[in-house]
């Protein structure tokens, strides 16, 4: 057996020794496009640190119903951070697990249970990291994805600003923040209705901080570039497929939920359109959107 | 070349694709990696059912596009070749149901 395959095993068994359930006392739940998760933690800090993270998307409710994602925190004294300097991904049937340097991580995509564990005074944003890897599971079993990009509303319609880091996801999002409505500035997560897709805000927020539990029909994503002129360049339905996909947040290897992904970004390419938007660091770009989008709505009716 | 014409091929189980304006755009789940056919190869890709040889592919293409037979053997050969090494397609010397 190679020696990584053993580290691997050796995360996974970690697992077989845990309780189903932690011993967490304190319990928080959010609600994300419509995907609720209930978070059980061991420690009162990281409760009220996430809970003010959250603050915009906590779920009010007392009883024990369960939620669609339901994770117990658990935390190991003893840790040994050299097995998986970066985020590695496998899967047994159903079960995902994510090992990481500073956490093990393990979730059931029929049961909506997660497992997480970490040192005792783990940063939050370690949590906050396999809730992300949750929802980016979960999301595809609603017909959805997350993925990285702005979410701005504009007129009551939605419209994506995607791009990896540095792309200029928070430029667009603070330009826009004064005449729009911007629901994130880093993930936006993307889920069917009703023969449209809808784009949701999510708390998982970027430099801006900045995360609202609002929703508004896709109309169109843009693919940022950085330029010396400002206009969008219409793609076809091939090239947006690739960029779609590329800028998807998944973290499994699990060959049904991929190929489901695969499906869901089919049929989405067909619903709104993308674009290439050639952009300045100024609110110059939203004349373009609001040209093309004048344009559509002249010649749709 | 002479062997892979005799082989049957299929395309793998485990694939997931989608024609793209009359271009096939395939996703091997295994390592989430996304390939890209022109449209003459996605139409080969369109013939290939387990129950045809790559001589039998190179045939249906000769009908259709007006090239010799021996550049279309060499061509169609190597592209089936680099789609079994994608583990996009699968040869076989029998049928493959």
């Amino acid at each position: 057996m190679s020696e990584k395959i053993e580290t691997v095993n050796n995360a996974v068994a970690c697992f077989n020794s845990l309780p189903e359930s932690g011993d967490g006392k304190y319990t928080l739940k959010i609600i994300v496009g419509g995907i609720t998760c209930a978070l059980k933690l061991i420690y009162e800090r990281h409760y009220n640190e996430l809970k003010e993270r959250y603050a915009k998307f906590l779920l009010n409710d007392p009883t024990d119903v369960r939620c669609d994602i339901n994770i117990d925190v658990f935390a190991k004294d003893e840790w040994d951070s050299s097995s998986f300097p970066a985020i590695d991904v496998h899967h047994i049937n159903n079960k995902h697990y994510a090992f990481r340097w500073d956490f093990h991580s393990e979730f059931d995509t029929i049961t909506g249970n997660g497992r997480f564990l970490s040192i005792p005074d783990t940063n939050i944003l370690t949590i906050d990291s396999f809730v992300r890897i949750s929802y980016s599971l979960m999301v595809v079993l609603h017909g959805g994805f997350l993925i990285h990009s702005a979410a701005i509303l504009r007129n009551g319609n939605a419209f994506l600003f995607s791009g990896v880091s540095d792309a200029g996801k928070t430029t667009v999002s603070r330009i826009s923040m004064a005449e729009n409505k911007v629901l994130t500035d880093e993930i936006s997560l993307v889920k069917p209705s009703a023969g449209e897709y809808i784009a949701y805000g999510t708390p998982f927020w970027g430099e801006l901080q900045h995360g609202l539990p609002d929703s508004g029909a896709l109309k169109g994503i843009m693919f940022l570039q950085k330029d010396t002129d400002v206009y969008l360049s219409k793609l076809n339905r091939k090239k947006a497929l690739r960029k779609l996909m590329t800028n998807v947040l998944f973290f499994a290897k699990d060959e049904n939920l991929s190929s489901r992904l695969f499906s869901i970004c089919c049929e989405a390419v067909t619903l709104f359109d993308s674009f290439d938007l050639h952009f300045l660091p100024d609110n110059s770009f939203w004349r373009c959107i609001d040209e093309q989008y004048s344009e559509q709505i002249c010649s749709e009716s | 070349m002479s062997s892979i014409l005799n082989k049957f091929v299929a395309r793998a189980d485990n694939i997931a694709y989608r024609t793209v304006a009359d271009e096939a755009v395939i996703m091997t789940p295994a390592d989430s990696m996304l390939h890209e056919l022109n449209e003459v190869a996605t139409s080969i890709f369109a013939n290939i059912n387990g129950k045809r040889t790559v001589r039998e592919l190179c045939k249906l293409a000769f009908n259709e596009y007006e090239v010799e037979m021996a550049r279309l053997e060499a061509d169609i050969s190597t592209l089936i070749g680099e789609l079994e090494k994608k583990n996009i397609l699968q040869l076989s010397d029998a049928p493959i149901n």
